[in-house]
């Protein structure tokens, strides 16, 4: 019989291995994703998603079952990693990529109808700040409800609808030059292909 | 309704969670104004990928360093405790006689150590131009650094993307083609030849 999250947290508490292991596996790839959109770098990303479960485990005495333990979890991972950009505020990333490009993605030659949003959107995710861009990668990239992500932005819903609003909006206004510039080529009319900023 | 106000509840009204007849409202303007149809639009589409961005997995032995670090923390734990158990029978000067000994070790490893961080004997292997599974070489006209005594961080994103973590008080480069003339033109003294590139493990720290 599959046990619930509650019932593993308890018997790994009392000290159970295998149980605490099962939460591993059911959490790490959602956990992985989140962590990794807020701060894009593999190695620090998997840092993060480790020390999210090993201080999971070390305060396994605090989590109160009244909350979900997914909630507590991503509580754990979004404090970690509000550390690291306090850590990192004094860091600038430039890119040293052969070949990289650091502004600018090539645009391929399709309609814009068919245009793969993906990459434009994940570099202009770059550009929100924290707290935009953690109630958009919860919202809108994972899915989870508003009452969750209030408990774990320990905010209230109508500040995480608000936040919300605010990434799309910056998102759209980083992307509307790529639309312009795809009716505009459509057109036979020259237009910057530039697409941030 | 205006198309300020629309545009305000564009976000909401995607998300069906406006007061009904507020909902109302908007859909209503949105079917007489072509501009906020193509704002809805944008929208639309950005919610409609997004979610294929939850496609990442974590790596396949997490579980088992996750418990391993589990292993090694109640090990130290159990250790804590048992010492902790048995420091009742032992006098007190020995307590402070253990504490003088590890910051005396603690402040000879840490002079040590620095006296090894010269900038030459921090950089990994000289080899040209070889890549080697998270090994990544790269040229040292690419460093923004224009001053000794920098720290810079090599990081590499899931896309194979590499990037230097440089101090914020280093000019900010906005390419690294930029980086390059200006690292060009001002770091002739080094001793170590710009054509010579480094071979610098992912996630290693340089002190120049």
């Amino acid at each position: 019989m599959e046990l619930d999250d509650r019932e593993l947290m308890k018997q790994a508490s009392d000290g159970n291995g295998v149980a605490f292991g099962k939460l591993v596996t059911k959490y790490k790839d959602r956990l992985y994703n989140f962590i990794y959109r807020m701060m894009p770098e593999a190695n620090e990303a998997q840092d993060i998603l480790q020390e999210t479960f090993l201080r999971a485990y070390k305060e396994r005495q605090r989590y109160q079952p009244d909350f979900a333990f997914s909630t507590w979890l991503y509580t754990i991972a979004a404090n970690l990693v509000r550390s690291e950009y306090r850590k990192r505020k004094r860091w600038k990333f430039v890119s040293i990529g052969i070949g990289s490009q650091d502004d600018e993605i090539a645009i391929p030659d399709v309609g814009y109808k068919d245009l793969n949003l993906l990459p434009f959107i994940e570099k202009a995710m770059e550009k929100l700040g924290a707290e935009y861009r953690t109630a958009f990668v919860l919202r809108d990239i994972q899915q989870l409800p508003y009452e969750q992500i209030a408990q774990i932005m320990k905010v209230p819903i109508g500040t995480v609808k608000s936040r919300l609003n605010r990434a799309r909006r910056l998102l759209r206004e980083q992307l509307l030059p790529l639309r312009e510039s795809h009716y505009g080529l459509s057109k036979g009319i020259p237009q910057s292909l530039s697409v941030l900023g | 309704m205006d198309c300020q106000k629309a545009y305000r509840n564009l976000s909401a009204f995607l998300d069906k969670s406006l007061p009904p007849t507020i909902q109302v409202q908007v859909g209503e303007h949105l079917e007489s104004c072509p501009e906020c149809r193509k704002r809805l639009n944008v929208f639309e589409r950005i919610l409609n990928v997004s979610p294929e961005l939850n496609n990442l997995q974590a790596p396949d032995n997490l579980e088992e360093i996750v418990l391993s670090a589990v292993d090694r923390y109640e090990a130290k734990r159990r250790k804590r405790e048992a010492f902790k158990f048995r420091e009742g029978a032992r006098p007190r000067w020995m307590l402070g006689f253990s504490l003088a000994i590890s910051s005396a070790i603690i402040l000879i490893g840490l002079v040590f150590s620095s006296n090894l961080l010269t900038p030459h004997t921090q950089l990994a292997n000289n080899s040209a131009n070889s890549v080697n599974g998270n090994m990544t070489a790269f040229d040292k006209s690419d460093l923004v650094l224009d001053s000794p005594g920098d720290i810079i961080k090599v990081v590499q994103d899931l896309h194979g993307d590499r990037y230097i973590m440089v101090r914020s008080e280093a000019p900010f480069y906005k390419s690294s083609e930029m980086a390059r003339n200006t690292i060009n033109s001002s770091s002739r003294s080094s001793s170590t030849s710009a054509e010579n590139p480094y071979l610098v493990k992912t996630g290693a720290e340089i002190v120049f």
